[in-house]
């Protein structure tokens, strides 16, 4: 039941990050307020800086509640994987697992070019690691979604 | 800490450290989660799965922490000349590699 729990909280609090990292990954690669529909200039205009400690908390918080059930989808989940010849499911979550850390590495580094040193000059560097960020954020969410469709805790 | 060198090589070395540990198979210690057992011990195969994750993560971590440290012997006159996107080209190099090591999963080989 407690497993359940933090699943549930740990796909919200990832939902919330993606909904962060999308919207600063968006408005950091526009060159300019973007024109035309309403949706698409509001998803653009944000303040970009002031998501930068939502998406350190949130990202710290969504590999803390992964790593307290990752023993039990290695049990449960798996193990049922294993046993269908499910590869590429295991596979998946496998990088996951990866990437995972290698954004939790590549923390500092973003927060230093979004609240240190936001200087036009390493305009390009912020793009860079936000994308990563995202990307890693995304595939995350897509694969820990897809695998709990294929076998829930 | 706001030297961003020492900061891009704390991200580089985590992440190389972690994920050689990974494909090496180095772990300190292990978590046996049938037993709910961290030890340093290899422990018979009836104690189910071992997971060295968390200990890859550690020995990442520390190795970006000692990285970090030795950064600030860098001489800044180099430093400074050193482009600022490096650090997310070398998770991305990182990251490639990882795919590639991982993509047997996909194939079925």
């Amino acid at each position: 039941m407690i497993i359940t729990i933090l699943l549930l909280l740990h796909g919200l609090l990832a939902m919330l990050l993606v909904g962060a990292i999308t919207h600063q990954l968006i408005a950091a690669w526009r060159n300019a307020p973007t024109p035309g529909v309403q949706f698409f200039r509001r998803l653009a205009n944000v303040n970009t800086t002031s998501y930068t400690n939502a998406v350190i908390l949130l990202y710290i918080a969504v590999v803390i509640g992964g790593s307290i059930i990752y023993p039990t989808y290695v049990i449960d989940v798996k193990a049922s994987l294993t046993d269908a010849q499910m590869l590429s499911a295991i596979g998946a979550f496998e990088i996951k697992e990866h990437m995972a850390v290698f954004g939790l590495a590549l923390l500092p580094t973003y927060r230093y070019f979004w609240s240190v040193d936001n200087s036009p000059a390493h305009a390009l560097a912020r793009k860079l690691n936000t994308t990563v960020v995202a990307l890693i954020v995304w595939w995350s969410l897509g694969v820990g979604h897809i695998l709990n469709n294929i076998k829930g805790l | 800490m706001r030297n961003p060198i020492a900061l891009g090589l704390f991200a580089i070395f985590f992440t190389a450290v972690y994920f050689a540990s990974f494909m090496n198979g180095w772990a300190l210690f292990r978590f046996y989660p049938l037993t709910n057992t961290f030890t340093t011990a290899d422990l018979p195969r009836t104690a189910g799965p071992a997971m060295g994750w968390y200990a890859w993560i550690v020995q990442g971590f520390v190795a970006g922490v000692v990285a970090s440290f030795l950064a600030h012997l860098i001489p800044k006159s180099w430093a400074s000349r050193v482009w600022s996107g490096w650090t997310a080209a070398g998770i991305i190099s990182v990251a490639a590699f990882m795919f590639y090591v991982e993509w047997h999963w996909f194939v079925g080989k």
